[in-house]
């Protein structure tokens, strides 16, 4: 009778682990134009700049990932008092917020650990390029960030540069420059993208949900050992 | 009776013809140049002042009295209504500012696009605008003070921590800026004063003579 029943679950063990689609880890990349928006931030003590909205193509849901870390690239010119804890932070937003201290309070974004500072290479008083090493996500930005996703249907967010105290920061969505080597001057511009990349892995719920199941079955399998074990007693005896 | 009335007349003429003179011998040349924009920012509380260079190093007043009018070039992002300044000092705006040291050109910078960093120009290309016209005591102050120093410096100034950006480089393009000054002797010189106050004066013999006969 147990060998029956352990068959059974293992029956449907195997079918439910070939019939989920099971997540992989990977990076999703969204490269957008830069938007250059700025709004007050932190009561207006500070200010937020729009840095763009990036979209991500997740082939199998949201449903069942995790992220766990983020980078970005973007330009952009810093004053030089803007590092250590005064360095700009990352946010995440759903689309079209515009007042991120009330959207960060409700949960529509959500401020993550990545800090663009005025020392990470290249610095200078200027319109620059900076990237970002991978930075760990906690747990509920990562909560957070998935249900950002998820409120919209092309799985697309607003990520912005926010900083408590300083004002002049400028995300340009475009950089001119004065070109003076012909009789007039004329302006030549530039414009500017940014790229965000996330990492995810499967879903530390899936995982635990599998290991439960495992760890199910490798009982059944001992108790059904240990029948088998006195069976088999019972008739040598 | 008629003979007073046309010496007062011919006083008048000769005054008048005498200015006229001197305000066609008056002339005026264009100084021009162009740097890096430094991009240092200063705020005390008071004001956001950013340093955008120094130019005219070595240029002397000359016979000039003042400055008539300008063109600026300046590459900027998220101002409205920001200030140039033109005066003497490269580090502490408030300071120089106190000691009358710096001088308000007029002229207003403001982003038409807010959040593009642009290369503004005032007040529009210099190939098919005519320049900004400066006032009188400001264009003599700064002629003064680029008598006095033989450069000037040159700054944009905001309300305290207003969000306005002066970059130094632009994708590692050099930001430069350019200023061009029109100036001239168009205010009234020793020489000028001295003829129309002897116009004047034998305009006043005239009429005293006139009642005395």
């Amino acid at each position: 009778m147990n060998a029956i029943k352990i068959a059974v679950v293992l029956g449907i063990l195997v079918a439910s682990t070939t019939l989920i689609p099971v997540a992989q880890a990977g990076i999703a990349t969204s490269t957008v134009d830069q938007n250059g928006t700025k709004i007050g931030f932190n009561a207006n003590n500070g200010s937020a700049s729009k840095i763009g909205t990036f979209d991500f193509n997740f082939p199998s849901g949201l449903a069942g990932l995790g992220f766990t870390e983020a980078r970005i690239r973007l330009s952009v010119q810093l004053p030089p008092e803007a590092f250590g804890d005064l360095a700009p932070q990352i946010v995440f937003a759903k689309l079209g917020e515009t007042n991120l201290d009330q959207a960060l309070i409700t949960g529509d974004a959500i401020r993550t650990d990545i800090r663009i500072s005025y020392n990470l290479f290249p610095s200078g008083l200027g319109i620059v390029e900076k990237q970002t090493d991978f930075i760990n996500l906690t747990g509920a930005q990562n909560l957070a960030l998935s249900a950002i996703l998820a409120s919209d249907p092309s799985s697309r967010l607003d990520a912005w540069l926010v900083s408590d105290t300083l004002t002049a920061i400028t995300v340009p969505a475009s950089g001119e420059f004065l070109d003076l080597s012909g009789p007039f001057p004329i302006a030549v511009v530039t414009r500017y993208n940014s790229t965000l990349d996330l990492k995810f892995v499967p879903e530390p719920s899936t995982s635990i949900a599998f290991t439960g199941l495992s760890l199910w079955l490798l009982r059944g399998a001992r108790s059904w050992s240990r029948d088998r074990n006195k069976k088999s007693a019972k008739i040598k005896g | 009776m008629l003979r007073f009335v046309r010496s007062v007349s011919t006083s008048i003429i000769a005054s008048l013809f005498l200015v006229l003179s001197t305000s066609t011998i008056a002339t005026a040349d264009i100084i021009k140049e162009f740097t890096q924009q430094s991009g240092v920012a200063e705020d005390f509380g008071l004001r956001r002042a950013v340093y955008l260079g120094r130019l005219f190093n070595g240029v002397d007043g000359g016979p000039f009295r003042r400055m008539d009018s300008m063109y600026a070039i300046v590459t900027l992002a998220q101002a409205t209504n920001v200030q140039l300044f033109a005066g003497d000092g490269n580090s502490n705006f408030d300071s120089a500012f106190s000691q009358g040291k710096m001088i308000d050109t007029g002229i207003r910078v403001t982003n038409s696009n807010q959040t593009d960093t642009q290369v503004v120009f005032v007040p529009g290309n210099p190939s098919n605008t005519p320049p900004f016209k400066i006032g009188v005591p400001a264009g003599v102050a700064i002629h003064d003070s680029l008598a006095a120093n033989n450069r000037l410096d040159f700054w944009l100034v905001g309300i305290t921590n207003s969000g306005f950006t002066v970059p130094s480089s632009v994708s590692g393009n050099v930001a430069n800026f350019f200023i061009q000054f029109d100036r001239s002797t168009a205010v009234p010189e020793p020489a000028s004063i001295l003829l129309a106050g002897s116009g004047l004066v034998a305009l006043l013999a005239r009429r005293r003579l006139g009642r005395s006969s």
